[in-house]
């Protein structure tokens, strides 16, 4: 079988130490006299180096589950321990990329990739080389010394990669970094953040709504259902790394995404019914 | 995609917004002929010079202005005064005014203490202060200034605390995510981003303290811009009122631009790029 279901899949695997580990974690929020539940009773372990993805309908709490673990929204029961420690707020060691660049236009791209350190507090010349290194990385080098607006969406996007990677967070959290952009510059994308990725074997937890996204990058895919948010099902990609653009039209590709559909499928219809 | 160099149309909008050589020979024209037509009547003996002096008239009366505060003279101490007042006025107004902005913004404490207060002193007429401000601060110019600081406060501070509470939330957001201190997300977020608004409260600041020195002076003044067209009145002189009101939009057109021009080297970013 290509895909293992479920109970093989909830692990990590490979005997990896955990990076993130959410225990039993519920988001509610009171809407005047009614309480929505946006996620309920989730528990998940990602492994230090693994890549997993978030996959669900709108509205299933994938986002509102990366911002928990972010520390930028409190959970309101349950934990979430990251590289061993209680997540009491947004942590230094976390690097995250949103569905938009948030660039800062009066910041040159070079200045922008340095942001992190500044806030900080590091020393920023330190610094410079190696932003100016990962622009290079994204061949971006050129575009150094000028501004996000003189950019492309998916050029900005790799600007915002650099940000994310400047300080070596050990965790990347990218809550659908590449939604916006046009199917042709998405994949690219996914190419790229794979070739970087390699290089650098962070733990990554990776918000999308695209199925063949999911599984062209992860390790794992996590299946959220909505209201309220669950785990529904967890898929282990059986892909071999290093994958390419080749492997986005290999069979197996083609198989793994059909799995995760049906598991996607199963879910939409067990809500409708 | 490299970005483009070359010279390109601009975005529609700003198409719209500027004036075409065309449309400026067409203001011209209409001014000009407004000023022909005004002299006729002036000339023809329908208006007495009294109520309505003829354009030559103002002009004789402006350049003759103009001289003296080029060679040196009483006009020139009295356009030093007002431009004088004029500027520590919205210098201290729009000062407070960014100062207690941003206290407002920042401390919901502040807020909520300060806001109603505020409000409320913005509906009160302030020029109605101006007899009390004279009492208090004397016929000098701080009279002055303090009415051209109290009108030029409110735009300001309006402006800085609605620019700082619109700033992009996915900007907020990403600064929370590097753990930044609030001062830190101030200065490299919040700031840079309400600057257009600021810039916009700035322009209506300088307008409405030139009102104020003017209006200060008309109160009760030994020298200044607003004292010449009280004297000027008294005297019967109207072309001389019309010469120094002229003079008095001159500058402050010219200050009004001076702040656009640093606005648009400042905030480049707010430009639509090609």
């Amino acid at each position: 079988m290509l895909v293992a279901l479920d109970a093989q899949a909830q692990a990590p695997g490979k005997e990896r130490a955990a990076a993130i580990e959410v225990d039993s974690v519920s988001k509610r929020y009171r809407l005047g006299e009614e309480t929505l539940a946006a996620l309920e009773d989730i528990s998940l372990v990602v492994g230090e180096g693994e890549f997993v993805s978030l996959i669900g309908p709108s509205g299933c709490g994938k986002s509102t589950l990366l911002n928990v673990v972010a520390g930028l929204v409190p959970a309101t029961l349950g934990r979430v321990r990251v590289l061993g420690n209680d997540m009491t707020g947004p942590s230094r060691r976390i690097g995250m990329m949103f569905q938009s660049p948030v660039l800062l236009p009066w910041r040159t791209n070079l200045d922008n990739v340095l942001l992190p350190v500044e806030v900080f507090g590091l020393d920023r010349r330190k610094s410079a080389t190696r932003a100016r290194e990962l622009l290079q990385l994204v061949g971006l080098a050129a575009f150094a010394d000028r501004y996000p607006m003189e950019l492309s969406g998916g050029m900005q996007q790799r600007v915002a990669i650099c940000r994310m990677l400047l300080c070596d967070p050990a965790i990347l959290l990218m809550d659908e970094p590449f939604a916006a952009l046009d199917e042709m510059s998405r994949e690219f994308m996914n190419v790229e953040l794979l070739r970087i990725w390699e290089a650098l074997r962070s733990t990554v937890l990776f918000v999308t709504h695209n199925i063949g996204e999911a599984v062209f990058l992860s390790d794992r895919v996590i299946v959220m259902s909505a209201r309220p948010g669950r785990i529904a099902r967890v898929v282990r990609v059986e892909l071999p790394r290093p994958r390419t653009k080749a492997t986005l039209s290999s069979d197996t590709f083609f198989h793994q995404v059909t799995a995760v559909r049906k598991a996607f499928d199963e879910t939409a219809d067990r809500i409708a019914s | 995609m490299k970005p483009q160099t070359g010279s390109l149309p601009d975005a529609p909008g700003r198409d719209a917004a500027r004036l075409g050589r065309r449309d400026v020979v067409v203001a011209l024209v209409c001014g000009a002929l407004l000023l022909v037509g005004w002299e006729a009547v002036c000339r023809a003996g329908f208006v007495s010079r009294l109520v309505l002096p003829a354009p030559s008239a103002i002009a004789v009366e402006l350049w003759s202005a103009v001289r003296e505060i080029v060679v040196g003279g009483p006009m020139r101490t009295h356009a030093l005064t007002t431009i004088y007042e004029i500027l520590a006025g919205f210098g201290l107004g729009v000062g407070l005014g960014f100062v207690l902005g941003v206290l407002i913004s920042e401390i919901p404490a502040a807020r909520r203490v300060a806001m109603p207060w505020l409000i409320a002193l913005n509906a009160a007429p302030k020029i109605a202060l101006a007899p009390l401000l004279l009492v208090w601060f004397g016929f000098g110019i701080g009279s002055k200034i303090v009415m051209a600081a109290l009108i030029a406060f409110f735009p300001l501070l309006i402006n800085v605390v609605s620019g700082l509470s619109q700033v992009e939330e996915a900007k907020l957001k990403l600064m929370r995510s590097l753990a930044a201190s609030r001062t830190m997300t101030l200065a490299k977020v919040k700031l840079p981003d309400a600057m257009p608004a600021i810039f916009a409260g700035l322009k209506t600041a300088i307008v409405l303290a030139v009102v104020g020195a003017v209006v200060g002076e008309f109160v009760g003044a030994e020298s200044g811009l607003g004292y010449v067209i009280k004297q000027s009145e008294f005297q019967l002189d109207v072309a001389q009122t019309f010469a120094v009101i002229v003079l008095l939009s001159i500058i402050g057109i010219a200050f009004f631009y001076a702040i656009e021009f640093i606005e648009r080297r400042a905030l480049f970013w707010t430009r639509p790029h090609p």
